[in-house]
């Protein structure tokens, strides 16, 4: 049997999932054809100042987390400590996209297929209040980075050690309302996603994401492992390794000869015990358990992490204020390193910066690259499983296993 | 009959479809107006055509130039969504690099990698521009309108600096910041200097930019010749006005 989905809808960008089984082998390619961008060879004779924005581009949906891992691994190069007003801000922009990208995945993505519908526009004919509920959601997220950053795609404010303009007290103001005024449509959506018929498969693998001590990491954090290990965010090229691959122009994350997962599962399954308060207790009213094994509770994971960011900015707004700090800085030469979880997973950044404020080497290692191997292997196991069912019924449950880790193919072909 | 209409990706960061899903307040009620025939990143049922109008985002790669086509062919009105598509983007800087690919994959074949990416209008016929990197929500919706109605949509003739002034914002230029509003077209209601950063020129070069006048003035505000012709590329660097910067 062969499968060639060729264009899987309803994730971002262009790849084709190429499947092919010969006598019960089963070999797996999921193709990225979506035209190389280079990234790395055109962020070099930069300034310091100019590499942001551009790097920005290499997604729309995280271009949030590009924005700070770059400007992270920028100050890690020039040695230069930001505010705690500055990670404050930053933080809470995070936290806008990560409600931004897994209200677009969950509704938008992902829930016409457990509804059976081909989008969310048809979808809405049926489950009216579902479909407005997560683009009202979408909107908030959208709302809380362009009153932090300036735009919610591809940010303007956010420079080197700070923001050129600061959100008035009012702006702030407004989005807590519409925080607490949408909390009981995440609780809704908890309780939605956590309910689905998923498709009954496990299958355990390394699973790596950012930790902290004292909160979950989003913004920040050491690497952490479930082998295990855990490494300083310096070192991270020594553990995650990228293979190219002849068939895909997405180089894959491979470690030990073996795929692994990072994003929403992932962080879940090593940091549960880090969410906050009443994100845990609300878990506990539904059936589904961390650490999990099953690749399609990502979307119970997206769902989690949305209530935890809403009380988290909820948290924030309410016990800072903000105000005007300078944001001057003073090149050095360095190499830096930055990171941070994007809403699909960790994203890592590499910069050199020469006596003049130019990047003279640029390394970055997104999560859909990360994740592709891993995918493959999901894929090939899972196909076992529903071998005997038709042709036309395994290929939705392909798309829909692949749409489960919202790859992003621009990322992955930076 | 209700028109039909296609949103097509090819590459970019899709930052500008993103922003087509970004209207949340009316994406429920576009059915009521068009007909959507194909968009692949959000829908699964998708046609070829007939399309009465396709939105195409991203640059164009050689392998993509038969798929750009197919789609020119099947479109009344083709309109080209964001800098990639108007300009070729942020990855056109590529082509000012020998071989970048050696950087990026150590040298080694890629399957689909080809070492250029241009603007859709380098291959196929395009009816309208919606520069910008993203394009602007409102102007987007705009045009829609001006199209369901029946009436020509207006292309923007004067730069950001208008759109600034009229915001009564501090003029960054005048405070000694490089900043392109003066020869970058309007459209996106200043966004950068309202947020008290200097334009980039997203959205490429205005009608009769004067081109040389802009490089004069970053020279007395004592930019060095390599940044002068950096700062020119940026999102844009495919416009030939942008090109022709000299220090
Ligand atoms: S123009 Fe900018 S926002 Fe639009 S696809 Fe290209 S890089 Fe993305
Ligand atoms: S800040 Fe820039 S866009 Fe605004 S008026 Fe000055 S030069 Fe023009
Ligand atoms: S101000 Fe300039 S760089 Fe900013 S969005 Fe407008 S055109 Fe683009």
């Amino acid at each position: 049997m062969n499968i060639d989905i060729h264009h899987v809808t309803r994730v971002e960008g262009h790849g084709n999932l190429v499947v092919d089984v010969k006598n019960k082998k089963i070999k797996v390619e999921f193709q990225i054809n979506e035209g190389t961008r280079l990234f790395e060879a055109f962020l070099r004779n930069r300034r310091y100042d100019e590499v942001t924005h551009l790097a920005s581009r290499i997604c729309a949906i995280c271009s949030m987390s590009h924005t700070m891992s770059s400007l992270k691994s920028i100050e890690n190069a020039m040695g230069i400590m930001v505010s705690e007003q500055t990670e404050k801000l930053r933080e809470l922009a995070i936290l806008g996209e990560h409600i931004q990208s897994h209200a677009l995945h969950m509704y938008c993505l992902s829930l016409p297929d457990y509804f059976g519908f081909d989008s969310i526009i048809s979808m809405s004919n049926k489950y009216l209040d579902e479909a407005k509920n997560g683009l009202m959601i979408k909107k908030l997220g959208n709302e809380i980075a362009e009153t932090v950053a300036g735009r919610a795609v591809h940010q303007i404010s956010a420079v080197v050690n700070g923001f050129t303009k600061i959100p008035s007290k009012e702006q702030m103001n407004k989005v807590l309302r519409h925080l607490k005024e949408l909390r009981p449509s995440v609780l809704k959506t908890v309780e939605l996603f956590s309910s689905l018929d998923y498709p009954d498969f496990e299958r355990k693998t390394e699973y790596i994401a950012l930790k902290k001590d004292d909160e979950y990491a989003l913004y920040d954090g050491n690497i952490a492992s479930s082998d295990g290990w855990n490494a300083d965010v310096r070192e991270w090229e020594g553990y995650a390794t990228e293979q190219i691959v002849e068939y895909s122009n997405a180089k894959q994350g491979i470690r030990n000869g073996h795929g692994y997962m990072t994003g929403p599962l992932a962080r879940i399954n090593l940091n549960f015990d880090r969410l906050s308060g009443s994100t845990k207790d609300t878990m506990k009213e539904y059936g589904i358990r961390f650490p999990s094994y099953n690749p399609f509770h990502s979307n119970v994971a997206r769902s989690i992490e949305v209530l935890h960011c809403f009380d988290t900015a909820i948290n924030i707004i309410e016990n800072n204020s903000f105000k005007k700090e300078k944001n001057e800085c003073r090149i050095k030469v360095g190499d830096g390193y930055g990171a941070n979880e994007a809403p699909r997973g960790t994203l890592y950044y590499h910069y050199k910066i020469d006596r003049k404020g130019i990047v003279t080497y640029a390394n970055i290692l997104t999560p859909t690259a990360q994740n592709l191997r891993n995918l493959e292997e999901d894929v090939n196991l899972f196909l076992k499983k529903i071998l005997d069912s038709s042709k036309e019924k395994i290929i939705h449950n392909l798309e829909m296993l692949v749409r489960a880790y919202d790859p992003c193919i621009s990322c992955s072909v930076h | 009959m209700k028109p039909g209409v296609g949103i097509f990706g090819f590459t970019g960061c899709a930052g500008c479809q993103l922003e087509i899903l970004n209207l949340e307040d009316i994406l429920l009620d576009l059915p009521s107006v068009v007909d959507i025939i194909n968009f692949r990143m959000a829908k699964s049922e998708n046609l070829d055509g007939p399309l009465d109008i396709s939105f195409v985002e991203g640059s164009i790669m050689k392998y993509q130039v038969g798929e750009l086509k197919k789609i020119r062919k099947n479109s009344k009105i083709l309109v080209a969504i964001g800098s990639c598509a108007c300009y070729g983007g942020v990855q056109y800087l590529q082509n000012f690099i020998e071989k970048p690919w050696k950087i990026v994959y150590n040298d080694k074949k890629m399957k689909y990698a080809s070492p250029d990416t241009k603007s859709l209008s380098s291959y196929v016929k395009v009816d309208y521009s919606l520069p910008g990197c993203p394009i602007d929500k409102e102007e987007f919706v705009d045009f829609l309108k001006s199209v369901l109605l029946g009436r020509k949509p207006k292309m923007k003739s004067y730069p950001i600096c208008v759109e600034c002034k009229l915001r009564e914002n501090d003029c960054l230029l005048e405070k000694g910041t490089i900043c392109l509003g003066p020869v970058t077209v309007a459209g996106c209601n200043s966004k950068c200097p309202n947020n008290n950063y200097a334009c980039e020129g997203c959205r490429g070069p205005v009608e009769e930019a004067n081109i040389s006048s802009q490089a004069e003035l970053m020279k007395e505000k004592g930019i060095d010749p390599v940044d002068l012709i950096r700062r020119f590329r940026m999102f844009t660097s495919g416009a030939k006005e942008f090109q022709e910067a000299k220090a």
